[in-house]
């Protein structure tokens, strides 16, 4: 056993290491999301329209409710008896973020779902897309919340999309409102991961040493970097405010989800991280690698785009096409990105920008642009 | 002193060559016969090509040939899943991972190799290695030294039939140098062979039980080793 107390340092807490990835795991996933769609589809059965936004607010209370359940049993769990290693304070934190995390991905369902109520009739435009923005919302939360190792941002976190569904729900209906408080809770989620932590006492234990196929190594390393940040505020702004000024002189161009797939430091991270590179290719395990790296470019350009789309939708400069093509451009997008990687990285450079500057970026760029003059000659 | 080879050799290559352009290749000829649990040394000067020798041994340096590259007997090629499955390398400068923590890359490693968990084992390295309580800092907040021996943690407990160790003494105190060479002792007794490049004499003397030369793009050997540190060098004037 790696039982010993050990001086204070930096790095994951045990409790959320020891949660991390079970509540993400495909079981709680799939099983919350069939319980969700039956209730949807029951809702939409009985009510129609006629119910508004109330099936949103029910399938909301039964995702707290899930949750609940499902980290109220996590103690019963032989496989988790580890943590009962865990000092009782400890052991407190761990249920809090268990019981978050999973409420977090089960409203993660709410995106498909509240876009199905859109199509269906069953809620109004703008009820849908409030459901759509909640889920984007605690998709980066939960996305923020999974991979920063830091205890109280995760938690920090959590709170942040409490309120994010309370407000959302209350203020969906005033669109002008809706999109102040999605530019808030953006800030809000930005500064909550940056909240400092308190310094912890870090015992070693073999929670440690996860026994588990880690978390995602391009997540964390993604989001460590400013340069992630700035790029992606950046080309958000410019692919938003671009597409509104096409779409105002009747050229309806989905330039946001272009925008939202060439964020440059995003699409190197294994040019720029050489010695990384160097290693997966010694271990060969180059399935892992590439579904690491898709599923944070993928996720990283859905945000981006939906969020983009959100406020486009909302001020009248998109249609909810714009959000199919955008799912589209974003997965071909990160695909050639994660492939130009694996297969041609930049690997001769001397500094960081000439990676950043390589005209190979506009291959991605290219593909993207193709695919939205699909939508374009399509609409 | 050149020694004729055992029988049970675990790797063994032809005429390598390696280039990074037309005109510039770095090693032209020669080869090395790897037994089984034995430590080999490779010696040469600096841009003699050893680091470009291990990459390519990895298959991290594509540009490369080997004539009758042959593991455990069957002829391979650097990316056989055979002998990737194992093999493992410790770099001379190595910043992967480094928004992990040791203990993700140890969990890493038992994915990529289907290692079973040997905490005995993990815990006597960190042990020896001085880092205990370091196990779940981020690699990128530990010192070059730490993050060495976090490296060499990592290499051994892969527990592999061939281990290569590139300038493995780089930025060690004296202690753990100490006890890196009491772990490649332990390590090719029990678990695989290791061939080591270093600039240090004395990693080849206390470890080493054969010693090659790579120089002006030329491979030779194996030489016995010698008994003092002085002697190395002359190998390399012969």
């Amino acid at each position: 056993m790696l039982c010993r107390s050990s001086p204070d340092k930096k790095g994951m807490s045990p409790a959320f290491s020891a949660v991390m990835g079970e509540y993400f795991s495909w079981r709680v996933i799939v099983q919350r999301g069939a319980v969700l769609t039956v209730a949807t589809f029951l809702l939409i059965a009985s009510g129609g329209t006629s119910l508004g936004i109330l099936p949103l607010v029910i399938i909301v209370l039964l995702a707290g409710l899930s949750s609940l359940i499902t980290s109220s049993s996590w103690f019963k769990e032989e496989h988790t008896s580890t943590l009962l290693l865990l000092p009782y304070s400890e052991r407190t934190v761990a249920w809090s973020i268990c019981a978050a995390g999973i409420l977090l991905v089960v409203l993660g369902n709410v995106f498909p779902l509240a876009l199905l109520l859109g199509v269906a009739g069953a809620m109004t435009p703008l009820e849908a897309l409030a459901g759509a923005a909640l889920g984007v919302i605690i998709t980066t939360i939960s996305f923020v919340a999974e991979t920063v190792s830091r205890r109280h941002a995760g938690l920090v976190a959590c709170l942040l999309t409490a309120v994010a569904c309370l407000c959302a729900l209350i203020f969906s209906s005033d669109s002008l409102r809706f999109c102040a408080l999605l530019i808030l809770l953006i800030i809000a989620v930005g500064v909550g991961g940056k909240i400092p932590h308190a310094r912890r006492r870090h015992t070693r234990h073999p929670l440690a040493f996860p026994k588990r196929l880690p978390s995602n190594y391009f997540a964390i390393a993604a989001l460590s970097e400013r340069h992630v940040y700035l790029s992606a505020l950046g080309l958000l702004c410019l692919g938003t405010i671009l597409t509104a000024t096409l779409a105002s002189r009747g050229f309806p161009y989905p330039l946001n989800a272009v925008c939202a797939v060439s964020i440059p430091p995003l699409s190197t991270m294994l040019s720029r991280d050489r010695d990384t590179y160097r290693q997966m290719e010694l271990l060969g395990n180059r399935y892992l690698t590439f579904v690491q790296y898709f599923v944070v470019l993928f996720v990283a350009s859905l945000i981006l785009t939906s969020i983009s789309t959100i406020v486009l939708v909302a001020i009248g400069a998109a249609g909810a096409g714009f959000f199919a093509i955008g799912i589209l451009i974003c997965i071909i997008g990160s695909m050639v990105s994660v492939l130009l990687e694996m297969r041609f990285p930049l690997l001769v450079w001397k500094t960081e920008q000439e990676v950043y500057t390589h005209p190979r970026k506009y291959l991605v760029t290219l593909v993207a642009a193709l695919l939205a003059g699909l939508y374009l000659v399509i609409a | 002193m050149e020694m004729s080879p055992k029988q049970e050799k675990i790797l063994s290559f032809d005429n390598v060559r390696a280039w990074y352009s037309s005109d510039h290749t770095v090693i032209k000829c020669g080869g090395m016969i790897v037994q089984r649990n034995s430590v080999l040394g490779l010696v040469g000067k600096n841009g003699a090509g050893k680091t470009t020798l291990v990459n390519s041994l990895c298959g991290i340096h594509r540009d490369a040939s080997f004539e009758n590259l042959l593991y455990e007997g069957s002829e391979c090629t650097p990316q056989d899943l055979q002998l990737k499955n194992n093999r493992y390398a410790c770099f001379a400068k190595d910043e992967s991972f480094r928004y992990w923590s040791l203990g993700r890359l140890v969990a890493l490693l038992e994915a990529s190799f289907s290692l079973k968990r040997d905490e005995e084992y993990l815990e006597c390295l960190i042990d020896g290695f001085a880092l205990n309580g370091l196990d779940t800092v981020r690699l990128s907040e530990l010192s070059s030294g730490q993050r060495k021996k976090a490296a060499l943690v990592s290499a051994f407990y892969t527990r592999r039939k061939l281990l290569l160790l590139d300038e493995p003494v780089d930025f060690l105190d004296f202690s753990s140098t100490e006890f890196l060479y009491e772990t490649i002792r332990s390590y090719s007794a029990s678990y695989g062979s290791i061939i080591m490049c270093s600039h240090i004499a004395e990693s080849f003397t206390r470890c080493c039980s054969q010693i090659y030369v790579l120089e002006e793009g030329t491979i030779t050997g194996p030489y016995d080793v010698p008994e003092r540190a002085e002697d190395v060098v002359q190998i390399l004037s012969r």
